[in-house]
């Protein structure tokens, strides 16, 4: 329990600097829309190929923003101190994991809330009658994608080349997240009468649990000097 | 009962920079020490060893009776340090520090203790003022107000009078009273020996990582600055 309010001490110090700053939100916004609008540009109109591609297409949105926010997660700290400003404090390390977890989460599911519309209308695809099987694909993605990348974040934070680090690093280890989300995403939008969809949704509950385990347990570790 | 501080052959490396050199330290609980030495002579690195933030590459060590290797959760809670910068939030007010300090302390403190410990150190009128606005001296002011927040068994101020004018040294002085007040052992680490020396009852002076005694009568009598402790190294 106290682990618990720990982390949302955390998650509201974050979410408070981040609504009175919004340096992270605007830039992720404005970058994601870029991307969308270069991939709608390149592909041009061709709608059956546009809606095929559209799981794939808005992953990469996700992932290339979501780079922006994990960057900021723990240089956000700087101003305080760094990350031992955290660390000073007595109690599970492990409450800092979750605090900035649950930050990159929702800040993450606030961009998809726009991210996802903006898609439907340059793609010219249907998403309002698949909005909640989109939904729970969007928030096991954005959890799993959160997981790594907090974990990494965390190990990269001292590191001189950190922003060329942590996409090096994250990338790879995402694989099968991706392979999950763009696959389940794809089918939904282009129509999955035989459930297909399932199997990349059990392989994306599978990575978000292995890898929730995983790094909560070794991050005081990674936290170290 | 044990010592507020015990350090036995303690070092700390960063690569091939030996840092800290076999550290021998015994601070008893309630005093007060001047850790006095120029810039880079290490006073910075073993505050930090000692409230745990970095592990001692040789030697070992207790605070407050807890290992300082193995019993890291049992000294933070125990134990405070005010850093130069301060471990504040410049997109935050003063009072909302405190209360995120507090959230992660796990205390359940009022609205009225917020005030109280703001009001203390003359910030009550810019609490809700983000800390960006504020000058350095009332950045110092609220990490003091942080500080204070819990009781502690060890007080580890580094540079507490930098950047400070005359009426904030002299709150600097107050706190530290204070501390002794209640038991409190504190260990100010500072380049201004004058500043430093006038609260103690010890005084130790780390050069190049080597710690050396001094007279206490001696250092505060010659009030000897930043410039002289390097001077008198070099």
């Amino acid at each position: 329990m106290e682990l618990l309010r720990r982390s949302w001490a955390i998650v509201w110090k974050d979410l408070l600097i981040e609504a009175r700053t919004k340096q992270a939100f605007n830039a992720m916004v404005f970058f994601a829309a870029l991307v969308l609008f270069i991939f709608s540009f390149a592909l041009g109109p061709d709608t059956q190929l546009l809606r095929e591609v559209s799981g794939g297409l808005l992953w990469v949105g996700i992932a290339f923003t979501g780079i922006l926010s994990l960057n900021r997660t723990y240089q956000s700290e700087e101003t305080s101190g760094g990350i031992e400003g955290l660390r000073v404090y007595p109690g599970d390390p492990r409450a800092i994991f979750l605090g900035k977890l649950f930050g990159n989460i929702i800040v993450l599911l606030a961009v998809e809330a726009v991210l996802f519309p903006a898609a439907a209308v340059l793609f010219q695809i249907e998403m309002l009658p698949h909005a909640w099987e989109l939904a729970g694909v969007a928030l096991l993605g954005t959890i799993g994608f959160s997981i790594v990348g907090t974990f990494y974040a965390a190990l990269t934070v001292n590191l001189r080349a950190r922003e060329v680090m942590l996409p090096l690093l994250l990338f790879p280890a995402l694989v099968p997240m991706l392979l999950g989300a763009v696959n389940a995403t794809t089918l939904i939008l282009v129509g999955d009468p035989m459930q297909d969809s399932d199997i990349w949704i059990r392989l994306l509950i599978a990575f978000d649990v292995i890898f929730f385990v995983i790094s909560t347990w070794i991050f005081p570790i990674a936290l170290e000097e | 009962m044990s010592p507020a501080v015990e350090l036995k052959d303690l070092s700390k490396r960063f690569g091939w920079n030996r840092v800290l050199r076999g550290i021998d330290l015994r601070v008893e609980r309630g005093t007060t020490l001047a850790l006095v030495g120029p810039n880079g002579a290490g006073k910075t690195t073993l505050l930090k060893c000692l409230v745990t933030l970095l592990h001692p590459s040789g030697g070992s060590g207790t605070v407050c009776g807890f290992d300082l290797i193995e019993q890291t959760d049992e000294i933070r809670e125990r134990v405070g340090l005010l850093t130069v910068r301060g471990y504040i939030y410049d997109d935050l007010s003063a009072e909302e520090n405190l209360r995120f300090t507090a959230r992660m302390c796990g205390l359940d403190l009022r609205d009225e203790d917020y005030a109280s410990a703001l009001t203390r150190v003359g910030l009550e009128r810019v609490a809700d003022q983000r800390v960006r606005t504020f000058s350095t001296g009332m950045r110092k002011r609220v990490v003091l107000a942080q500080l204070r927040l819990r009781p502690l068994e060890l007080a580890l101020l580094d540079e507490p009078y930098a950047g400070l004018d005359r009426q904030g040294m002299s709150l600097v002085d107050e706190f530290v009273r204070e501390f002794r007040a209640a038991g409190t052992t504190v260990i100010i680490a500072s380049h201004q020996a004058g500043e430093a020396t006038r609260s103690a009852e010890q005084t130790l002076v780390l050069r190049e990582g080597r710690l050396e005694s001094m007279d206490h009568d001696e250092a505060a009598r010659s009030h000897l600055s930043a410039q002289n402790i390097g001077a008198e190294q070099a």
